[in-house]
């Protein structure tokens, strides 16, 4: 028996690899591009992921955003200062009166004006209040999106509340339009403060059933628990800002770091987590909402009486200048870039909307997650489409 | 003492209770059996295929409900086709890509798993049938605890190797 | 005694009354589950076709039929209309042998005529209901791999691996009750329950909680609705299918609670087994109406205990799903069933007192 000879015996090994090489390529299971979105169930509106993913786990995500592009910043331009308001009021549909306040302050600032404190505190009281309605459809839709339907009922039948008293003082729910240049349109109504003392006790009780039922339920802390981790260098750098930023180890609430209206008055903890995680988020804004309806009851016990508009010239007219307001959204910071030349239209609004920014990090954060992850990591984000878009 | 049934089909499902497994309340004519009792081979045969047939009833019930049901169905139902309609639904938008995408052979460990445990269940049943009135208890335990961990050892082995993991 | 053509004609009857009430009692379980939610959500539920919307369910498949029906481009056509009917089929043949009353007897000329209230009293008993549930997976795998999408594809693999999965724990879960009772017979299962003997109310409870947990997962409810998981993969293996053929899987999943509850109560809530309900043969008839009655009873129990859950909990994740069917449902399972073949075996040879845990 003669020993193979070793150019044979390496053939042998290069056929056998190429076989193998062979295998590889035909056993080869492809990627599959899957959609998610533009009309998705669980993506708020018309957002577009455009997908690769291996069986049950998404390997790369691509966002497509622009569906709900709605051109706000150009439309500004053709406008007068007061109607823009009405503008604003639309992008982020969810909390719209509080998209007024940052613009309207600046609007006031270019102008030279302040509004008296009793319309400071009415400013305060329906930005906190939306910013409770805007919370109680997060912690009810997050629930949703983790197949837990019945906490979105319960925190949607106190929403309404909510609603409610913003419709009693505004005639609007959604979009009150209800902030004047120097002030706000009218007072309070007859009994508000106390049907608002009344609906805090409810948003305390419901905020402590959704803590307990929802948070404290095992398999929703399996799920949310470590998924969509942001440290916060990336979330800084990325621009993140509101509870995701906050979740991620970083207090930043432009409430307290550059106080607006009245909230240097006034007492509230700015919320912070180090998890980093869906569920530090969750529980970020879960906690606001308590701090909210903290602050909604101390500015109900130091109302002020007063006047509600200060004295403005019948045609708003603004003199030439440039000024950046931005203010603590439900959603993170919103900041508004008003450059005037003069006269009732300004020259530009350049937007800052904190949805963009907080969405911009999931091509970054979407990699080799589970598929059932990404609507876990989508929802703990909270963004508005119209607040991605404009 | 041992209580034994005679049953038309005995030697298909070996069913000698033990007397401590059934009450003593009317277990020696059980409603159901007495229809078989004192029955003769031809008519165990027939008695045997009949429940079957019952059983195939049933199905032929169901089967003419669904074709009943996608008959009216087809008779009411509007037919306006168009070529949007008839697309895949991916979100609103045009498909991405091939639509009959390969699989992860991950879910095939599913498959394969599960003709494991399930050939086990199947070994399984006719033992635990047999198991308490057999004279030699003990053996056929011990022999069944020596399978049964085999198999677990198999699911440990797959669960120390990580199959059960995605990646 | 030979069988005459009164008593073929009985089974037949009795076939015929048992579809009919299985399909009037899913008809009405879409409804309570409806409403039952409903109250849990602080809503009203369905409230306008007929008084406090009886009807609604009934209005549901109407509209459902004068939908449009097509096969999208890009499905295999054969596979594409069969399948949903090879979701419904097994749901019915499952439930068809199982006994719902207790057997009674009546004369007829010299004869003695019994009448089981039962399908089909088939010697495989428990088996067959396991074979029906893999056939089960069948219809879903196949719906969604023939309607050539993408959601529908990752729904149906999902749903296979899954369904297969606590298919073994399971079969796992019901071998308990077969090596207490030693019988595959579905009636000398539910007899061997009599008196208060409901197997879930002793050592047996093990087995039955796990067995409930799989039923959940093998009818893909939540918490384990990863097959049609709304708000990732729209709505799953159904996904491409609308009008009447959708209506045969959403049939299909109400068979199949009802099958898995009513499975359930056989095996471990003592059948139609409750107080004046006496196991031996001919009992009065008012006697088997209670029987049939405890059954249903019973069955409404657990199928409340479905919605309630479902009302309850936020769904898995997929590795979450399998690592606890794989790594602790059948590792337990197994472990039980040892422990109780140990038992047995001492019971036979008297170093355990019988009856002890009954």
């Amino acid at each position: 028996m003669s020993p193979t000879p070793p150019v044979l015996a390496a053939q042998a090994r290069a056929s056998a690899h190429l076989a193998d090489a062979r295998m590889a390529i035909e056993l080869e299971t492809p990627e599959m591009t899957l959609n998610i979105g533009p009309q998705h169930p669980s993506t708020h509106g018309v957002f577009r992921i455009v997908a690769e993913v291996d069986g049950e786990k998404l390997l790369k995500a691509d966002p497509v955003l622009g569906y709900m592009h709605r051109g706000y910043e150009k439309l500004a331009e053709v406008r007068t200062y007061p109607q823009i308001t009405t503008l604003v009021n639309r992008i982020d549909w969810l909390s719209g009166y509080c998209n007024e306040i940052p613009f309207i302050l600046g609007v006031e600032r270019l102008m030279g004006i302040e509004a008296p404190p009793r319309a400071q505190y009415i400013r305060t009281i329906l930005s906190e209040l939306a910013r409770i309605s805007t919370f109680l459809v997060f912690l009810g839709s997050y629930g949703i999106e983790l197949g837990a339907l019945t906490p979105f009922f319960h925190t949607m039948r106190d929403r309404e509340k909510v609603l409610d008293l913003i419709e009693g003082v505004t005639g609007g729910r959604f979009h009150p339009n209800f902030n004047r240049v120097g002030g706000v349109k009218d007072d309070l109504p007859a009994g508000f403060i106390d049907a608002t003392r009344q609906v805090m006790n409810t948003v305390e009780d419901i905020c402590k059933d959704v803590e307990t039922l929802l948070f404290g339920n095992d398999i929703f802390q399996q799920r949310t628990t470590g998924v969509g981790l942001i440290p916060l260098e990336k979330g800084l750098a990325y621009g993140m800002s509101g509870a995701n930023i906050r979740a991620s180890g970083c207090a930043v609430d432009v409430r307290r770091d550059e106080p607006y209206l009245v909230y240097d008055d006034l007492e509230f903890d700015v919320v912070m987590d180090d998890r980093c995680d869906s569920y530090a988020r969750a529980w970020c804004r879960l906690q606001e909402t308590l701090q909210s309806v903290r602050i909604v009851r101390q500015c109900l016990d130091r109302l002020p009486a007063g006047k509600i508009m200060a004295k403005v010239p019948r045609i708003i007219q603004v003199p030439p200048g440039e000024v950046y307001t931005r203010a603590e959204n439900p959603l993170g910071e919103l900041g508004y870039h008003i450059i005037s030349r003069g006269g009732r239209i300004p020259y530009r609004v350049k937007v800052r909307t904190p949805s963009f920014s907080n969405v911009s990090v999931l091509p970054w954060l979407l990699k080799d997650v589970w598929m059932a992850d990404v609507i876990t990591i989508l929802g703990s984000l909270y963004f508005i489409l119209g607040d991605v878009d404009r | 003492m041992q209580h034994l049934r005679m049953l038309p089909y005995s030697g298909l499902c070996f069913s000698r209770a033990a007397p401590h497994r059934i009450p003593a309340v009317g277990h020696a004519s059980l409603p159901a059996l007495s229809t078989f009792q004192g029955a003769t081979g031809v008519a165990f045969v027939r008695d045997y295929y009949m429940s079957y047939l019952t059983v195939a009833a049933v199905g032929i019930l169901a089967a003419v409900l669904f074709g009943s049901m996608l008959g009216v169905a087809r008779l009411l139902a509007p037919r306006n086709m168009s070529k949007d309609k008839l697309s895949t639904y991916e979100c609103g938008v045009e498909p991405l890509g091939d639509l009959w995408s390969q699989q992860q052979a991950r879910y095939y460990i599913y498959a394969l798993l599960f003709v494991v445990f399930d050939v086990e269940a199947a070994f399984i049943f006719p033992w635990a049938n047999i198991m308490g009135s057999f004279q030699q208890g003990v053996a056929i335990l011990v022999e069944m605890i020596i399978f049964i961990l085999i198999l677990a050892v198999a699911l440990l082995y797959v669960v120390r190797k990580g199959l059960l993991r995605w990646s | 005694m030979e069988k005459d053509w009164l008593d073929h004609g009985i089974t037949i009857l009795v076939v015929i009354l048992i579809f009919t009430v299985q399909m009037l009692i899913t008809t009405f379980l879409v409804l309570f589950e409806r409403k039952f939610v409903a109250w849990m959500q602080v809503r009203i539920g369905p409230n306008r076709a007929g008084p406090w919307g009886l009807f609604q369910t009934v209005a549901d498949a109407l509209k459902l039929m004068v939908k449009e029906i097509f096969v999208p481009r890009g499905a295999d056509r054969t596979i594409y209309m069969l399948a949903p009917f090879l979701t419904v089929f097994p749901a019915f043949m499952a439930f068809a042998i199982l006994p719902i009353g207790p057997s009674f007897e009546f004369v007829h000329g010299d004869k003695t005529h019994v009448v089981a209230i039962q399908g089909a009293n088939l010697n495989v008993g428990i088996l067959w209901l396991l074979a029906m549930s893999s056939v089960a997976v069948y219809g879903v795998m196949l719906a969604g791999w023939a309607s050539g999408s993408k959601y529908s594809l990752l729904g149906s693999v999902r749903a296979s691996a899954q369904v297969i999965s606590y298919e073994a724990a399971l079969s796992l879960s019901i071998l308990p009750v077969l090596l207490w009772t030693g019988t595959l017979d579905l009636q000398e299962i539910v007899a061997a329950q009599s008196g208060w003997n409901w197997y879930a109310f002793g050592l047996l409870l093990i087995p039955f909680v796990s067995f409930f947990i799989s039923g959940m997962a093998e009818t893909n409810r939540l918490p384990f609705d990863l097959v049609e998981a709304e708000s990732e993969l729209v709505a799953g293996f159904h996904t491409e299918y609308g009008g009447a053929r959708f209506m045969f899987f959403f049939l299909a999943e109400y068979i199949n609670i009802m099958t898995i509850s009513a499975v359930a109560v056989t095996l471990f809530l003592g059948g139609w087994n409750g107080p004046w309900v006496p196991v031996q043969a001919d009992p009065a008839g008012w006697q088997v109406a209670l029987g049939v009655l405890y059954f249903f009873l019973k069955t409404f129990v657990l199928l409340f205990l479905f919605i309630w859950i479902r009302a309850t909990l936020p769904r898995m994740r997929y590795d979450q799903l399998m690592s606890f069917g794989w790594k602790i449902l059948i590792p337990v399972n197994l472990v039980f069933l040892m422990v109780l073949a140990g038992l047995v075996v001492m019971q036979e040879v008297g170093a355990w007192p019988a009856g002890f845990f009954r």
